[in-house]
């Protein structure tokens, strides 16, 4: 049977190597994929994919194991991603952005009828997601790649971000609607998928 | 424009990701029933929530790699190298060190203890010899013998006692970029890439480097003390354990009538079988589960594939496309991919070249080629002739494609499994044939299309069969759609019978390694006739039977073993991209290379 990853942990704990590979090998993808999705470029999220495990291992001791390990584990890369983030942005010269969370709500307004789901299938309308993504706020980002992405329940989105359980649901909510707003170009007809390279 | 309730709008994407209570979930449910802004809202947010998904799965699929783990490992500095096979892990500790006098990047030495020191001393020595071997396609060839890498290794060549990190300036301890950056191009050599996809080529560029020389080293290796491991190889072998299964295989009893001129027979395994366990993963999941990375290889004629997990193999089979890189491929013959193992697979390319991109991932794989294609693949690849070529190859593919998929002028076989007519159809015809294919002594099917048996697939047990089954059925049924109105009547089951009791007759041909399993390849004594099986150790996973050789191949040519024995493992060209894998025996340059 297949040591969980919060036995895995209390053995890293104990100074065990071969957990750690073990427990690396399982989250690493999960790891990068997050922090790609935080910054956009592969060499960020490889250092900060990296800068997560080296917290982990050192930190190992210190873990209880009282809540499950995805959630320590989103936690530490969270704060991680957030602190970074941040770092260059200030460094970019933006200075401190005041988060617009609470101010912008579009309202969705219902089409006519049903539309076609929206396709994904070529770069351009990959580019289109992509940004559509990273022009969301961060906290209505972040809850909402937990959710969608890493498949969070809400309850731990909230341990996760240090928020409570209205504002995790208030997050992806907007962040949904948002997406919606933004993403409705996509939503074509049926032919469009043939046209993927 | 009509907009949702606003009692109930805040709540719907909770309601949507089951996180609201069980008495507003009932309500919303009721509510839903009468209002259409709220209904269409919920599908808005679904789509959205899709969409995100759909994207989240190209956008981001990364492979977990050892490079990854042994950088932290260097950073908390400890010495986590997993146990691999000894001498091969310090070659490629060695073979790394000697890296980084060119690229430049992290890697943990392993502890020696002293009196390994020589040992090392002499491995590091041996390495430098590899890489010499290495460059020999661009030095010149008459002064070789003088070691240029000597210098090279100098500074590294002792290692402390204990385990250190040497670590020259990495770009990966960088801090991060400072702004998200457009689209900014560089120039490497001949090519131009997206500097983000930079790290990422060049982490692969080294890899691919040092599994050049564990490749190499391995047959220094093999040619040092494998001199009597020729002989034992020779011809005169024992009753091929691919012979003994396919005499094992029996065309089920069944009354089952064609349908839509097509016609499926379960075909049974019978006589003692071995558990019934899967054997391997199926190279689509083990793609989807980041359980195999494929990345591309040293020429447009293979790729690496790297087995990440702790346990099982993965099986590829020839046929498979992989979607991804500069170019779409198809697999060119069957390989089981040990745990851990990393090894290069031969490739056709399948697909319009995508321009302006640097990606060397392949990223999904949805199917598997059609018969007809898979016959050519293996024809080639197993015995038949020297090989039809990549024109060739491009001729069949845009044939299938054009037959399949009239509206799509791309080229590439991956986009039959997503075009959404064609997969209707397909699931409709695999309804009919799956529920056949059910029974637990089930290894395989024949298939017919009108007169003709396109195929004859077999697993080594029912478990590793069901793993397999949709995607081999599909490319079956992809092969009947295409052929529109088959023309004839299917055969009775007493002539596919005929078929398949004819098998272990054939002439089966020397045993090649392929990945961690071996490869053996078998010609009907009729001629007609043609197949191949994989084989871990001596248990067939999985075996192919085709009747009749595809158009365009030349049977004619000649039906040598399909390579050198000496070959342990299809060795990788440590040179750039297009370089050309010069050390494939048969890859379209000449005919079957004889066993020497």
């Amino acid at each position: 049977l297949a040591d969980t990853d919060e036995l895995l942990m209390r053995k890293v704990a104990r100074g065990d190597l071969a957990a750690f590979r073990l427990l690396m090998e399982r989250w690493e993808g999960a790891a990068k994929r997050y922090a790609y999705r935080s910054f956009g470029d592969y060499q960020s999220a490889e250092d900060a994919a990296q800068e997560t495990f080296i917290r982990l291992f050192r930190s190992a001791s210190r873990y209880e194991p009282t809540a499950k390990f995805s959630t320590y584990f989103y936690t530490v890369l969270g704060n991680l991603c957030r602190d970074r983030a941040r770092a260059a942005k200030r460094r970019a010269g933006h200075g401190e952005q005041v988060e617009d969370v609470f101010v912008l709500d579009e309202t969705v307004a219902a089409p006519e009828g049903l539309s076609p789901e929206p396709r994904v299938e070529t770069e351009e309308e990959r580019l289109l997601v992509r940004e559509a993504v990273s022009e969301l706020p961060e906290k209505l980002r972040e809850a909402l790649s937990l959710r969608e992405f890493e498949g969070l329940s809400y309850l731990e989105i909230a341990a996760v971000m240090q928020a409570n359980l209205g504002e995790v649901k208030t997050w992806i909510h907007r962040g949904r609607k948002r997406l919606a707003h933004r993403l409705r170009r996509l939503a074509g007809p049926e032919e469009r998928r043939e046209s993927r390279p | 424009v009509n907009h949702p309730c606003p009692r109930f709008e805040p709540e719907l994407s909770a309601y949507l990701d089951g996180e609201t209570s069980a008495a507003l979930a009932a309500e919303i449910d009721e509510h839903l029933r009468g209002c259409d802004a709220c209904r269409a809202a919920v599908a808005q947010l679904r789509d959205v929530s899709r969409t995100l998904r759909r994207w989240d799965a190209h956008e981001t699929r990364y492979a977990a790699s050892t490079g990854f783990r042994n950088r932290v490992f260097a950073k908390v500095g400890a010495d986590g190298v997993a146990p691999r096979s000894d001498v091969v892990w310090r070659i490629a500790a060695a073979a790394a060190l000697v890296a980084v006098g060119a690229g430049g990047f992290a890697l943990v030495v392993p502890r020696l203890r002293p009196d390994e020191h020589a040992q090392y001393e002499a491995l590091a020595e041996e390495v430098g010899a590899l890489k010499a071997a290495l460059r020999e396609p661009r030095a010149a060839a008459p002064g070789r013998a003088s070691d240029p890498f000597v210098q090279e290794t100098t500074p590294l060549a002792r290692p402390e006692p204990l385990g250190r990190v040497v670590a020259a300036p990495d770009s990966a301890d960088a801090p991060p970029a400072p702004q998200p950056v457009a689209e900014i191009w560089e120039q490497r050599g001949d090519e131009r890439f997206l500097r983000e996809a930079l790290p990422e080529h060049d982490t692969y560029t080294r890899e691919r480097r040092i599994l050049a020389l564990e490749e190499q080293a391995q047959k220094m290796q093999a040619a040092l003390a494998g001199k009597q491991g020729r002989e034992t190889s020779a011809p005169a072998a024992p009753p091929s354990p691919l012979a003994t299964f396919l005499g094992e295989l029996r065309v089920a009893e069944t009354n089952f009538s064609p349908y839509e001129q097509v016609q499926v027979w379960p075909i049974e395994l019978v006589g003692p079988r071995s558990a019934d366990r899967s054997r391997a993963v199926p190279c689509a999941d083990a793609i989807a589960q980041e359980i195999l990375a494929v990345t591309e290889g040293a020429s447009r004629e293979s790729v690496v594939a790297v087995n990440n997990d702790a346990k099982r193999s993965v099986l590829v089979l020839a046929g498979d496309v992989l979607a991804g890189g500069k170019q779409d491929r198809v697999a060119r013959e069957d390989v089981l991919v040990a745990p851990g193992q990393r090894l290069s697979i031969p490739t056709y390319t399948c697909g319009r070249e995508r321009e302006r991109t640097s990606y060397v991932t392949f990223r999904h794989s949805d199917g598997l080629a059609t018969p007809d294609l898979r016959a050519m693949v293996a024809a080639d690849q197993a015995l038949l002739s020297g090989g039809v070529g990549q024109d060739q190859f491009d001729d069949a593919v845009s044939r299938t494609v054009k037959a399949l998929a009239s509206t799509s002028r791309l080229g590439s076989l991956d986009n039959l499994y997503s075009n959404p007519q064609l997969s209707d159809a397909a699931e409709r015809l695999m309804k009919k044939f799956e529920k056949r294919l059910e029974g637990p002594s089930v290894v395989g099917f024949a298939f017919a299309a009108g007169s003709q048996i396109l195929g004859v697939d077999v697993f080594g047990d029912h478990a590793t069969f069901v793993d397999h089954r949709a995607r081999v059925l599909r490319s079956y049924v992809m092969a009947a759609i295409a052929m529109d109105r088959p023309e004839g009547v299917p055969p009775a089951r007493s002539v596919v019978a005929d078929v398949v009791a004819a098998a272990p007759k054939s002439a089966f041909h020397a045993d090649a390694a392929s990945g961690s399993g071996t490869l053996s390849v078998f010609r009907g004594a009729d001629g007609g006739a043609f197949g191949f099986g994989i084989l871990d150790t001596t248990r067939v996973v999985h075996a192919v039977l085709f009747t009749s050789v595809p158009a365009g191949v030349d049977a004619t040519a000649a039906r040598g073993g399909r390579r050198n024995p000496g070959d342990v493992t299809p060795p990788l060209d440590g040179g750039g991209h297009g370089s050309g894998s010069s050390s494939r025996g048969n890859s379209g340059e000449g005919g079957g290379v004889e066993a020497k």
